[in-house]
């Protein structure tokens, strides 16, 4: 009979047992639910954020290439007034001087050097780091926090090296007429081309008996400082971020750290424990051009000096894709082989050990 | 022979205990299948607001599943538009249904923002 006793409310033992473990099935469930619904977040801020910056990049280095254009097209346009000089194409020199020197042709470079030097400027203040790097790195920011609030987000702008980073790139400008002159940290490196000629068709008369020559002369080049190409031909500018944070709200611990550590388990206080979930991504801008890379003299300099008697076509010989203000932006991925001296593999592999996610699976970013 | 008074009192006891555990089991794996259609749906709200802003509405994540997604992106076609201004604010939100279990479905809401301050 004893025995017969002990078996009573047995089945009510078993469901109670039961609805324990559905209970923290059903909170485990939660937990996991609302942890990879943090990390889905995270990696949306990340990716967002890091877009953001490349998307502000781009629009940046499309302002850079409509700047560069206008310098190509005020010198175009000093050609073309030096081409149409008022004897038939040809300047008069100066009378019975036999320089080949017209005083007009002469103010009309003038008045064409400042007009270059203001669209120097222009280009130069546009590039600065605080007019585009900085305020890309801004919008990653507003980005990540607008997506999910409450997050830390990097985007390597404090380390040296990175392409968001103040000083990485430099760019030495000059004008032609007031000397002024600067090395200024900027997106990316620029330099300026400063051999581009300036001539025009001169009809020379010579003493002793002060008749013109038979054929114009060419008058001496002028050379003047224009647009900018770019140093290295390298994809060197894009962004990588990371977002951080630690989830609000969880019921089971998401570190497995000891229970006792960190509090963070089924119910208890899970904030302010060491908890972090954390995403990475890069992008880029791409598909457009400032100016003419390194690679090619006569792009760069978009005219042949030649030898003396050539005369300079108005006509700026680039190619058209040289300064195109077509860049958009695109998420990257470790496979771009995007270059720097730190690229984004390293930044990420580096940053993930500084902050304590060591082994971080870089193989994320092989799509 | 007449069975004894103890036994008699003992039939049935397992059924009415289930009877009793039933509802509480139902209610759990009921509770079970709404969480998890709140996570799935969260979860595929998310995802495709955020695919919708940086791919566009007509070419990524369209599957069975009812989404409804608005907005603008800087995306248009098949391709990224060019980057025209320093300062941006895209959005896009995409409505998600709870799967029904009990009662109607939940709407899901989800936003994701590019912006450039």
């Amino acid at each position: 009979m004893a025995l017969r006793r002990a078996r009573h409310g047995q089945a009510t033992v078993i469901l109670a047992m039961s609805v324990l473990a559905m209970v923290v099935l059903i909170a485990m469930m939660t937990n996991t639910g609302m942890l990879v619904n943090d990390r889905i977040r995270m990696q949306t801020a990340a990716d967002l954020g890091t877009y953001a910056v490349a998307y502000s990049q781009a629009a940046s280095m499309n302002d850079l290439a409509i700047k560069n254009q206008k310098i190509a097209d005020v010198i175009k346009d000093c050609r073309r007034q030096l081409e149409r000089g008022p004897a038939g194409g040809s300047w008069f020199g100066y009378p019975c001087d036999c320089r080949p020197t017209d005083p007009s042709a002469n103010a009309i470079i003038n008045s064409c050097k400042s007009r270059i030097d203001e669209a120097i400027l222009n280009f130069a203040q546009a590039a600065r780091y605080d007019e585009t790097t900085a305020r890309a790195v801004q919008a990653g920011h507003a980005t990540a926090k607008a997506n999910y609030a409450g997050v830390s987000a990097t985007f390597f702008e404090d380390i040296p090296g990175s392409p968001t980073a103040r000083g990485t790139f430099k760019t030495r400008w000059s004008t032609n007429v007031t000397g002024q002159s600067g090395t200024w940290e900027t997106i990316a490196p620029y330099t300026q081309v400063t051999n581009i000629y300036l001539n025009y068709s001169v009809i020379v008369e010579c003493t002793p008996n002060c008749a013109p020559l038979p054929y114009p002369l060419p008058s001496w080049p002028r050379s003047v400082k224009g647009w900018f190409y770019k140093t290295t031909d390298q994809p060197d500018i894009w962004a990588a971020g990371r977002v951080a944070g630690t989830p609000a709200r969880r019921y089971l611990d998401v570190d497995f750290e000891p229970i006792i550590k960190d509090k963070g388990f089924f119910g208890a206080s899970s904030t302010g424990g060491t908890d972090k979930l954390a995403a990475y991504a890069v992008a880029k801008p791409f598909d457009g051009s400032v100016g003419p890379t390194r690679g090619g003299w006569a792009q760069r300099t978009a005219n042949v000096p030649g030898p003396r008697g050539t005369f300079l076509s108005h006509a700026i010989w680039y190619p058209k894709f040289a300064m195109s203000p077509t860049y958009r932006a695109r998420l990257a991925g470790i496979q771009d082989t995007l270059v720097g001296s730190r690229n984004p593999a390293r930044l990420i592999r580096d940053d993930a050990a500084r902050v304590g996610l060591g082994g971080y699976d870089m193989s994320k970013f092989k799509h | 022979m007449r069975t004894p008074p103890t036994r008699t009192r003992r039939a049935g006891q397992a059924a009415v205990e289930t009877l009793i555990a039933m509802p509480v089991g139902i209610l759990l794996i009921v509770a079970l299948y709404q969480i998890w259609g709140l996570t799935f749906a969260a979860q595929n709200c998310h995802l495709r607001a955020r695919e919708a802003l940086l791919h566009g509405t007509s070419t990524y994540l369209r599957g069975k599943r009812a989404t409804e997604i608005s907005g603008f992106a800087p995306f248009s076609g098949r391709n990224y538009l060019p980057a025209v201004s320093k300062d941006f604010y895209f959005t896009m939100r995409a409505e998600d249904w709870t799967i029904p279990g009990v009662g109607e479905a939940e709407r899901i809401r989800s936003t994701a923002v590019l912006v450039s301050r």
